[in-house]
């Protein structure tokens, strides 16, 4: 199997995932698409030595989310022209969507590592010291990211303190 | 770990439209790649250069010797292109000056050897001399104007005058004042005669005045103050014709004609007279006129000294003959021998300070770095200095070297420590194990389902 081949075999069976947690990452369709378009060409130049090690996942995993650090970086430096600003959704927890609109807004309202944190231990299901060696931080910042998370979480959207309380016990 | 916050997420993640996978992606990762590769090996060459020419610029050009007395004579380097000027910091009284050709003025640029050893440049126009360093090493003569080399005043002297000797105590400057027309102007009677009789004369450095000696023509003159400086020799004459040696008693203002000199004779330099102050040297060549052997339209087979006669004019052939080389200047007496600068055979053979001995060996004093050129060493360092060989500093630079060097170092510096960081990081994910625990097949799984 040649290297295009059997990168382009691990790409599409990492597709998915990707696009999910791009997604969880963003909070939006098209910039998700991006960053996983651009995690991909990253991987595809450095594509011998990464499936060398052996471990493509975590060098994939660790530029999506460096990559969406940075990007988050650049972004707020640009002005946003809001007339009036955008009215709060209000939840309705009818159903399985509205929860979902709710968290993807209130991650949206995160600060991007806080974010990651989030995706990275309750979406991934990593350990804190593998969210840490993702994101290139001690283990200790990882847990002070969590609680402020969180804490921010339940600020920003009260109608999910059902949920973060489970999650605090 | 909350079920509940990993459903919401899961949930959440379920809305996400699938992303496409570029067609063009593998060749665009390629050229990526190689263009990081490029811009890698294209860092390591310059830092490789920036690291090659370290050793060069702590070194200097030219390794040290030992003085003289020693076995091997002095000698000078060549300086670097981004030296200091001498405006930007002072370095004299001066040890030795020369010209070169390859500094960043282009043309070529005068440079100055302080007593530290420290190399300043001094920048020229076009075509324009160096000039003569005064005995002491403090001034500089040039063309209508005296640098002091201490204090970087410049005292002007007349607007067309040309330095032709210091007095040995370095009080005076024997100079001439051209009186010639700029320009030639065509008249009923055809064009002007643009040749006027010349002022030949010396400036008091004291008094900052000028005295007027002789009337003369001197397209070509040359001249000599003696020992005690009170007389002068002078040979003047128009370009094409004979030159003629003049005595000048500078307290009595009498002239004394004391001979025609012939095309093989010419006054010896700013050191002419004897030490004695009976004679003065005359150098005589042998196979063609000096004006040939100088511009290279005639083959100089040897050359010799000849002792006129300072009151009488008569003259006397030194015992030695055929001497070799190309002298380009009798610049002192040392241990009674006469010192000459040398010229080399062809441009690349280094310019030479030696002695002619009375038995017709030389003994060379300093050498200069091949390239450079016009040596002119102060006569008091000449007749009793000791000489020590130095090189250029390459960190004595102007201020825009530093920018260049910090310019070309920076962004490789900048790239190996970025790709040292990134090694690192990628090390670090792989000791942890992630990816190993939710690595391939979590990811494969649809949504985290397989989180337990």
């Amino acid at each position: 199997m040649t290297d295009a081949e059997s990168f382009d075999e691990y790409a599409r069976s990492r597709l998915p995932m990707l696009g999910r947690v791009a997604y969880l990452l963003t909070g939006d369709a098209y910039l998700a698409d991006d960053l996983v378009q651009l995690t991909l060409l990253r991987l595809a130049s450095r594509w011998e030595h990464v499936s060398a090690a052996r471990e493509p996942d975590a060098y994939v995993r660790r530029i999506l989310y460096t990559q969406h650090v940075s990007w988050w970086r650049r972004v707020r430096r640009e002005a946003l022209p809001v007339a009036v600003l955008p009215e709060r959704a209000a939840a309705d927890f009818s159903g399985d969507a509205a929860t979902a609109l709710a968290v993807r807004q209130a991650l949206a309202r995160l600060a991007p590592k806080q974010r990651a944190v989030l995706v990275l231990r309750y979406f991934e299901d990593l350990s804190e010291t593998e969210t840490a060696a993702v994101l290139g931080v001690a283990v200790g910042t990882v847990k002070s990211q969590t609680r402020d998370a969180l804490a921010r979480l339940r600020v920003i959207a009260p109608e999910l303190s059902g949920s973060l309380a489970e999650v605090n016990r | 770990m909350s079920e509940t916050l990993r459903e919401a997420l899961r949930r959440a993640a379920e809305s996400a439209p699938a992303p496409r996978l570029g067609e063009q992606l593998w060749r665009r990762g390629r050229r990526r790649r190689r263009v990081r590769r490029a811009v890698t090996a294209l860092a390591g060459v310059l830092l490789a250069a920036g690291l090659a020419t370290l050793p060069g610029l702590v070194a200097g050009s030219v390794g040290l010797q030992s003085a003289d007395g020693g076995p091997a004579p002095a000698a000078l380097g060549r300086p670097y292109p981004w030296q200091l000027t001498y405006e930007q910091d002072l370095n004299g009284p001066v040890v030795a000056a020369f010209i070169d050709p390859g500094t960043i003025y282009l043309e070529a640029t005068g440079v100055l050897v302080g007593r530290d050893g420290s190399y300043r440049l001094f920048p020229m126009n076009p075509g324009e001399g160096f000039g003569l360093v005064s005995p002491d090493g403090r001034h500089l003569a040039r063309w209508g104007e005296i640098v002091d080399l201490v204090s970087g005043v410049r005292t002007p002297t007349a607007e067309r005058a040309r330095p032709l000797a210091w007095s040995p105590d370095s009080r005076r400057l024997l100079l001439i004042d051209y009186q010639d027309d700029l320009s030639i102007t065509y008249g009923p009677d055809g064009p002007s005669d643009p040749s006027h009789p010349d002022d030949v004369g010396y400036f008091d450095l004291a008094t900052g005045t000028m005295k007027g000696l002789l009337t003369t023509d001197a397209d070509t003159a040359a001249g000599a103050f003696s020992p005690d400086s009170g007389r002068i020799v002078v040979a003047t004459g128009k370009g094409d014709g004979p030159q003629t040696l003049t005595v000048v008693d500078l307290a009595t203002g009498t002239p004394n004609m004391l001979s025609e000199l012939t095309g093989r004779q010419r006054l010896a330099g700013e050191a002419a007279w004897t030490p004695d102050g009976r004679s003065v040297v005359l150098l005589a060549s042998e196979g063609c006129a000096w004006v040939d052997c100088d511009t290279g339209m005639g083959s100089l087979w040897g050359w010799r000294m000849q002792y006129a006669d300072a009151v009488s004019g008569k003259v006397v052939d030194e015992a030695a003959t055929a001497r070799p080389g190309r002298p380009a200047g009798l610049v002192g007496w040392r241990d009674g021998a006469p010192v000459f600068v040398h010229w080399g055979a062809d441009t690349d053979e280094p310019e030479k300070l030696m002695t002619a001995e009375a038995d017709g060996s030389a003994r060379v004093l300093l050498t200069l770095a091949g390239g450079s050129g016009a040596l002119n060493v102060p006569r008091d360092l000449v007749e009793h200095g000791t000489f020590a060989s130095h090189s250029a500093n390459p960190l004595a630079a102007q201020p825009w070297a530093f920018g260049c060097l910090l310019a070309c170092l920076t962004p490789p510096v900048l790239l190996v420590l970025l790709l040292r960081r990134r090694r690192r990081a990628v090390r670090a994910s792989a000791a942890s194990g992630v990816g190993q625990g939710a690595g391939a097949d979590d990811l494969r799984a649809e949504g985290g389902d397989a989180v337990p």
